[in-house]
């Protein structure tokens, strides 16, 4: 525990240090480049993964299978379309985090009516997921082709997921949802815990599993809404860092919780360093960094037959 | 007490109808049937899994956070692929009976597991698990639904055992099995479900007198006498 909180913490420093512009110590705390511009982007990029992972860590939990992550229950999708119909219309950005919302809430009470028509068969779920994710997106394919209100390049730069353009505003929305998801995690820790080991008969533990699960979604389904509409859908982090995580501190409340906080930030505050000091020229977006470091490392696991 | 009033159980359509009885303190009560007769549906249904069709039942809080008091279950389904090692499973349980725990685990030979993670246990050391995680919680009744599947002979007496201290000291029990040998040597009463209803309520005696099994399960038993008085179906 203590090696993860000094490797988030390095990380952390190490991304208000460098980045495109190089300046020394003295010169950069009197800066604005630190003040306005790299520690809202540090904070936005530890907050974003501990959100991400810990939201992927809920839902692996609650449907027992690895493959269950806001992303693949079509949760995140979603939230994109909500984004890309608001970003279509032109609308504010409270207006269009708000249909964000609306969207990822809806799929949630998709999912949960589905779940229990499906007879709590997680895999039958899973594939909802995701027909529901290639149903919104050839739904923002098709907005995206047929407007021509909408601003290309913003779009590509947010579909990819960016940490690029944020500002305070960002860290304030994210701490919100990163606070409310912390909360409610540690509130029902116990229940579960005890929903990774036990079936969906377990209601004689003390509590009503079907409203725990519930309870979850909803929570994941706003953080997962806001963090999608300000930053673009972010993939990957909920897939592999509770695996990773589980791997590394004892499978207990709260070392499982903080476990998924601090890899889970380390992941996206390390991506958008090498991101800002080696390919700064290009300026992608972090999201796609994410995915190229993901995807190896997830096959790395898999071959290690760790999930 | 539980207490049940002309239950009417099932999934979507009722498999069960008109169940009556109730749940004696000091009592093992065995649930006889054959596959598929809704033995499980009516468990799921006293454990607040399903919902009662119809009927009244008593004994159980309705408040799902205060019947874990009342009522604990060790249903069918193996424990999952959970990578939570055994001990901090086990901690989990509440209310929880530290002392019986303890023995339990002594009984059980859980020691030597509590540190290795559920996914990596064989499928009778799960068993092993999950009976005593149902069993140390601190209820006034209990359900076992199956308890002997995947289980050593060695810790069928076990649980034979832990049964009979447990019903001595006031508990009582619900258990549903295909284990005839384990249902006669444990049993005080014997419930048959047949054809969605209960088709005989007795003790031990009058199931074997009455040649209550062969009825229910289409098959010819014999009962052997053994030195200590009991019994060995075959």
């Amino acid at each position: 525990m203590l090696r993860l909180v000094i490797l988030c913490l390095t990380l952390f420093i190490l991304n208000l240090m460098f980045g495109s512009t190089s300046l020394s110590v003295n010169e950069l705390i009197q800066s604005p480049v630190l003040w306005q511009l790299r520690l809202p982007t540090a904070l936005v990029c530890f907050l974003s993964g501990a959100v991400l992972a810990q939201s992927g860590f809920v839902t692996q939990s609650l449907f027992k299978n690895s493959l269950a992550t806001p992303y693949t229950l079509g949760i995140a999708s979603f939230a994109s379309l909500g984004t890309i119909i608001g970003m279509t219309l032109g609308l504010e950005w409270g207006a269009v985090s708000l249909l964000s919302l609306v969207f990822s809430l809806g799929s949630v009470f998709v999912l949960l009516l589905a779940f229990r028509i499906f007879r709590y068969d997680s895999l039958r779920l899973l594939l909802l997921g995701v027909a529901l994710s290639l149903f919104s997106s050839s739904l923002i394919s098709i907005l995206q082709v047929t407007t021509s209100k909408m601003d290309l390049a913003l779009f590509l730069t947010w579909v990819m997921g960016s940490v690029s353009t944020v500002g305070y505003d960002s860290v304030f929305v994210l701490l919100i949802s990163f606070i409310f998801l912390m909360f409610v995690s540690f509130y029902y820790i116990r229940p579960l815990l005890l929903l990774t080991v036990e079936g969906d008969d377990s209601y004689t533990r003390g509590f009503d599993p079907v409203r725990v699960r519930a309870i979850f979604l909803f929570v994941v389904s706003i953080c997962v809404g806001l963090l999608v509409s300000k930053l673009g859908p972010i993939g990957f982090v909920g897939l592999i860092i509770p695996h990773m995580t589980m791997r590394l501190v004892p499978f207990r409340g709260f070392s499982i919780i903080m476990g998924n906080l601090l890899l889970g930030g380390s992941f996206i505050l390390l991506a958008d360093l090498l991101n800002r000091s080696f390919l700064s020229e290009f300026g992608l977006p972090v999201g796609v960094l994410i995915t190229v470091l993901g995807a190896p490392t997830f096959a790395v696991l898999l071959w290690k037959k760790s999930i | 007490m539980i207490k049940l009033q002309e239950i009417n159980a099932g999934f979507d359509q009722a498999c069960l109808q008109g169940i009556s009885f109730d749940l004696a303190l000091n009592q093992i009560t065995m649930l006889l049937g054959t596959n598929g007769v809704g033995k499980t549906c009516l468990l799921h249904t006293i454990a607040g899994v399903l919902k009662p069709l119809a009927g009244k039942l008593e004994g159980i809080h309705s408040q799902v956070n205060l019947r874990a008091a009342d009522l604990s279950y060790c249903y069918q389904t193996p424990l999952q692929k959970s990578l939570i090692r055994v001990g901090d499973y086990l901690k989990l349980i509440q209310p929880l009976d530290k002392a019986r725990l303890d023995l339990l685990c002594d009984l059980f030979t859980l020691n030597d597991l509590l540190e290795k993670p559920i996914a990596k246990l064989s499928g009778g050391e799960k068993q092993r698990v999950k009976l005593v995680s149902c069993l140390a919680q601190k209820a006034t009744s209990m359900i076992l639904d199956e308890p002997t599947t995947a289980l050593d002979p060695y810790y069928v007496d076990q649980l034979i055992a832990v049964l009979d201290k447990l019903k001595k000291e006031g508990l009582s029990f619900l258990i549903a099995t295909h284990d005839l040998s384990f249902a006669i040597k444990v049993g005080d009463r014997f419930l048959g479900l047949k054809e969605s209803k209960i088709q005989f309520d007795s003790n031990r005696d009058e199931l074997r007198t009455h040649h209550y099994l062969n009825h229910l399960f289409n098959k010819k038993f014999v009962w052997l006498e053994n030195k200590q008085g009991s019994y060995v179906l075959c």
